[in-house]
């Protein structure tokens, strides 16, 4: 038996209601009927007494004893009397049944006055009412009373129950029982019984088939709403997963929030460890050029535009390196901070292909050194460059001696041997930032940086000048020794601009050709013809 | 003393227009004046005998006289019927007879003059000798 139940809850609260109103009010009736019911036996005993008074009155008054005796034994025919007595003067003229003196219980009397005159009284009438009988019927009564109100209310009761039971707690768990099978979104509606159209059991009914209602087209949009998401999602999800662009998400501090394969792909790393990389700072790890990358997140976020560059990433130690170009932008605030979104894609043979172009560009196909292009931009740059503490520097142009005979004599590999040895050994005389070039033929150009001392810029051309003692051997067998003529112009001592500083070097060196080769001169301002510093 | 007469004969002259019944008795009996609780004791068979321990024997006029009717119900403020029932009950009872009845005021008064423990009541009138009131009863409609 399920002690929840509504109907067992509802009876058992009306049972315990029944039960405590017949209890109170058997307490209350029973009181009330029983005194009742003994003032009426005492009424009785009184009307009794009245009914024979004029009679009894009559007999005191004459004191006939044999009337007496006929109203005495009349009274105590009664049941509700046991003894009766007239008394006139102290004196008794008719007894029955039990004196007064064995009663011991209440005695009830009536005067008896003379018949012909109201004043005088005459004697007393005196009965014992049988007060055990009185109380005996006073109890019945009462408790017949009692028992029929109980009964009754037992009746009320269990009408009352059927009637809850049938109009309220039947539907009601008709109800329960049909709403718990109900699945929302399976489609099922409670039926209505025609009796509670209209009341609340019905409008309980309809309230909860229009909830249900909503519910299952609630349940139907967000069902088709999640559909398209998931759709959407699985196309983003296959642009992001299988892009061969690397697509990543960081914080502001760099550690790594998501990314695609080809993320991992590009930057070797291991995808599967994804969540051993953690916070730690993915940039530092997938970028040679990390600072920059640092710095291009932070003014990305800074200015919500997008910044790109190429930039070298990490590879494993055996492979070359490799570049990629990278986007990043601002995305938003995810959790935990501004985000960030990169987009790489690799970029390394792009590179190559510049780096060979521009080598095409700038070299010498032949010596490797800087073409004439090359050195002319050089030239310029160092110029233009803004450079702190004094931009000094010497420009060294030479000509080799007697290279047109050689290459007449010997051909032009000899030639060409020769001005790959020459360049060889220029390139190893000077500093790497200084630039040499072959300006074309056999003419060469060397721009020193902070050259700005005449004693260093001529203790190298001495050195230049001595390297050439050296033969080389031109043809199997066949060695020569070639000599230089070099003029030299220092910036901005002479000449401000690369034309001027050219020219002046230009001017030098030919003073040197003139005054019979192999040896430098540096440019003397208004004197094109120098003489030999030696 | 002229006045006092004046005075007597009014009362009597309103005496006589006033009805009045005359209780009598044998004149040999010594009681000269009864009260009415005593004429009421008398006549509805309380007490048997005069105050004066004499016997007495009350008279009545036959049922359906009209003197018995208003004499009873002057005496006792009952109808001639009740008084019947009352007498009824005693008898009934036993021992008990009511009193003896005659046919008119003349046996009765005859009777009273032979009887001295006689007690009747008549109209007012000249009485005879041998008879004497003592009472006169108020006529009570």
């Amino acid at each position: 038996m399920n002690f929840k139940s509504l109907h067992i809850k509802v009876s058992l609260s009306v049972a315990a209601a029944a039960l405590f109103v017949v209890a109170l009010s058997s307490h209350f009736f029973y009181q009330r009927i029983y005194q009742s019911s003994f003032a009426e036996s005492e009424r009785s005993v009184q009307q009794l007494l009245e009914t024979v008074q004029a009679t009894a009155a009559i007999a005191a008054y004459v004191g006939n004893r044999e009337l007496a005796q006929q109203v005495v034994t009349g009274l105590t025919q009664n049941d509700i009397v046991v003894g009766a007595k007239i008394v006139v003067n102290n004196e008794i003229i008719g007894t029955d049944g039990r004196t007064a003196a064995d009663a011991q219980q209440p005695l009830t009397s009536i005067a008896l006055n003379a018949p012909f005159d109201e004043n005088e009284r005459v004697g007393e009438l005196t009965v014992v009412p049988n007060f055990p009988l009185i109380v005996l019927r006073a109890r019945d009564s009462a408790i017949a009373t009692t028992i029929s109100l109980a009964a009754q209310a037992a009746v009320v009761a269990l009408l009352v129950l059927i009637l809850v039971y049938w109009m309220m707690t039947r539907p009601l768990s008709h109800l329960s029982g049909r709403l718990h099978r109900i699945t929302p979104g399976d489609g099922n509606r409670l039926d209505l019984v025609d009796f509670h159209r209209g009341d609340e059991i019905g409008v309980l009914t309809g309230d909860i088939n229009s909830l249900l209602h909503t519910v299952e087209t609630m349940l139907e949009e967000e069902r088709q709403l999640r559909h398209r998401v998931e759709l959407l999602e699985t196309r983003f999800r296959g642009i992001f997963e299988d892009s061969s662009a690397g697509i990543f998400l960081v914080r502001e501090q760099g550690s790594l929030i998501t990314a695609n394969p080809a993320f991992f792909r590009l930057t070797a790393m291991d995808e599967t460890q994804q969540e051993n990389i953690g916070d730690s700072d993915i940039i530092a790890r997938a970028f040679l050029d990390h600072e920059q990358a640092s710095a291009m997140i932070k003014l990305s976020l800074v200015s919500k535009r997008p910044h790109s560059a190429d930039l070298r990433i990490r590879t494993l130690q055996q492979e070359p390196e490799r570049w990629v170009h990278c986007i990043f932008s601002s995305a938003g605030n995810v959790q935990q901070g501004a985000a960030v979104e990169g987009v790489m894609y690799d970029v390394t043979q792009r590179k190559h292909a510049e780096e060979r172009i521009r080598e095409l560009a700038e070299k010498d196909s032949l010596t490797g050194l800087s073409n004439r292009q090359a050195a002319d931009s050089a030239l310029e740059e160092l110029i233009r460059q803004p450079t702190v503490g004094g931009k000094e520097f010497a420009v060294m142009l030479i000509d080799l001696d007697r290279f047109k005979y050689i290459n007449d004599t010997y051909g032009h590999d000899a030639g060409d041997k020769v001005l790959i040895t020459i360049a060889a050994r220029l390139r190893k005389l000077v500093r790497d930032s200084d630039v040499v070039a072959r300006m074309g033929g056999d003419e060469f150009l060397l721009l020193l940086n902070h050259a700005g001392n005449v004693g260093m810029v001529q203790r190298i051309a001495q050195k230049i000048l001595d390297a050439q003692q050296a033969p080389i051997e031109i043809h199997p067998g066949v060695m020569e020794k070639i000599g230089m003529s070099i003029g030299i112009a220092l910036y901005p001592e002479h000449g401000d601009n690369p034309l001027s500083v050219r020219k002046h070097a230009d001017q030098a060196m030919y003073a040197v050709k003139r005054r019979g080769k192999n040896n430098y001169a540096i440019y003397t301002p208004g004197n094109s013809d120098l003489p030999p510093e030696r | 003393m002229r006045n006092l007469l004046l005075m007597f004969t009014v009362l009597l002259l309103s005496g006589s227009l006033r009805a009045e019944i005359l209780v009598i008795v044998n004149t040999t009996n010594s009681i000269t004046a009864l009260e009415h609780k005593q004429i009421v004791d008398l006549f509805m068979g309380r007490v048997s005998a005069f105050p004066n321990r004499q016997p007495a024997r009350p008279l009545d006029l036959k049922a359906g006289t009209p003197l018995r009717a208003v004499f009873y119900k002057s005496l006792t403020g009952k109808s001639e019927a009740q008084v019947d029932a009352y007498w009824a009950t005693l008898i009934f009872a036993g021992r008990m007879s009511p009193p003896e009845q005659f046919s008119n005021e003349t046996a009765l008064i005859e009777k009273v003059t032979k009887d001295p423990s006689a007690i009747a009541y008549v109209t007012r009138q000249s009485l005879p000798n041998g008879v004497k009131i003592v009472m006169e009863l108020p006529v009570r409609e």
